[in-house]
């Protein structure tokens, strides 16, 4: 691995590192979640030293320029952590959806209360 | 002045029942919120059966909701203390006074149960390890002798529950070390007292597989953010 791509990698790690830290600290982005970019982040630091590991590997799988087998454990790096938010979005899709279901049901019965005081709230 | 007692509750229909009514006996002074935290057991009916007020989240949204949620009925409805417990059991409530006498005392706005200040309560070696960890960096940042800050057994006065009622200002899932660190930023005053807990009757616990170690990491992250930012919001 040329010094070049050492350093550029391990400056893209060290800014994706800064960047995050910093949307934590502002409460841009909550701690838990922020964990799986720190991961990426960190994987891309030690990936600019991590030739003595990369190179022999990449030439036992036939790749002639080892960098590219960096930029592919990057994208799985990456892939893992947009896994990971589309797991949460899922998560979170579904919590909206039952709860915008709850509001309208307790609307309803807020709205029947209004009209009718005296009538006995429906059991769940 | 008005007490309440705050019981978060995730599955606890075996204990929550006899939980209620021995808080009721022991700390007759105070009523009784049970926060029931998205159980898909009959926690919920169980409780309301014991005429105590029962909130219920929609779904699971974590131990540290849970209690966020107790504080903002404690600051809606004008109480001036808040006594936090666990639904497990695990908790004795005729320790309570201690931490009441434990304010009073000192004059302080957080009183943590403490399980070791008392003695006799045995733990395994890797979650005595934690405690002890997060003991230390809680002396080091305060200068005051914790013992047990992952306790949620704790009497807190309005000032400092109003505080952890805003906003992010506690965490979704368990408040540790760094809401210990967060409050001592906004000088409120802590003290920790002896309790009497006993170990979770029904042997749940979070600390399993994988876990302790993201857990590990999401506190450490925590503390880090409680150090760096400011003592605003």
């Amino acid at each position: 691995m040329s010094l070049g791509i050492r350093i550029i990698l391990f400056g893209l790690g060290v800014i994706l590192f800064g960047i995050i830290f910093e949307l934590v600290r502002r409460r841009r982005f909550r701690e838990e979640l922020s964990i799986a970019w720190f991961g990426v982040s960190l994987m891309l630091m030690a990936s600019s030293f991590a030739d003595k590991v990369i190179d022999p590997f990449a030439r036992r799988l036939g790749i002639g320029y080892p960098p590219a087998l960096v930029f592919a454990w990057i994208i799985f790096c990456l892939i893992l952590a947009l896994l990971y938010f589309s797991s949460v979005i899922s998560d979170l899709k579904g919590k909206i959806k039952e709860l915008s279901q709850k509001i309208a049901l307790m609307e309803l019965e807020i709205d029947k209360r209004d009209s009718d005081p005296h009538e006995e709230p429906e059991e769940e | 002045m008005k007490h309440l007692v705050i019981l978060p509750a995730f599955n606890e229909e075996m204990t929550v029942g006899s939980v209620i009514a021995e808080t009721k006996q022991n700390i007759p002074f105070a009523d009784i919120l049970v926060v029931n935290d998205g159980s898909v057991d009959r926690t919920g009916p169980v409780a309301r059966t014991q005429g105590v007020t029962v909130i219920s989240h929609p779904f699971n949204l974590g131990y540290g909701a849970a209690l966020q949620t107790g504080f903002r009925f404690a600051v809606r409805k004008g109480y001036h203390y808040a006594i936090t417990m666990d639904a497990d059991g695990q908790h004795i409530s005729s320790s309570a006074q201690s931490l009441v006498e434990a304010m009073e005392e000192h004059d302080a706005d957080v009183v943590i149960g403490s399980r070791f200040a008392g003695g006799g309560y045995k733990m395994g070696t890797l979650r005595k390890i934690g405690v002890m960890l997060f003991s230390l960096i809680a002396r080091a940042y305060t200068g005051i002798n914790i013992t047990d800050p992952t306790s949620g057994f704790q009497l807190i006065r309005r000032s400092a529950f109003s505080y952890l009622a805003e906003g992010d200002n506690y965490p979704l899932d368990y408040p540790d070390v760094n809401i210990i660190m967060a409050l001592h930023k906004k000088k409120f005053k802590i003290v920790e007292a002896p309790v009497v807990m006993e170990e979770n009757r029904f042997g749940k616990s979070m600390h399993s597989g994988f876990r302790p170690v993201l857990y590990v990491i999401k506190m450490v992250l925590a503390i880090i953010m409680v150090l760096v930012r400011g003592t605003g919001r």
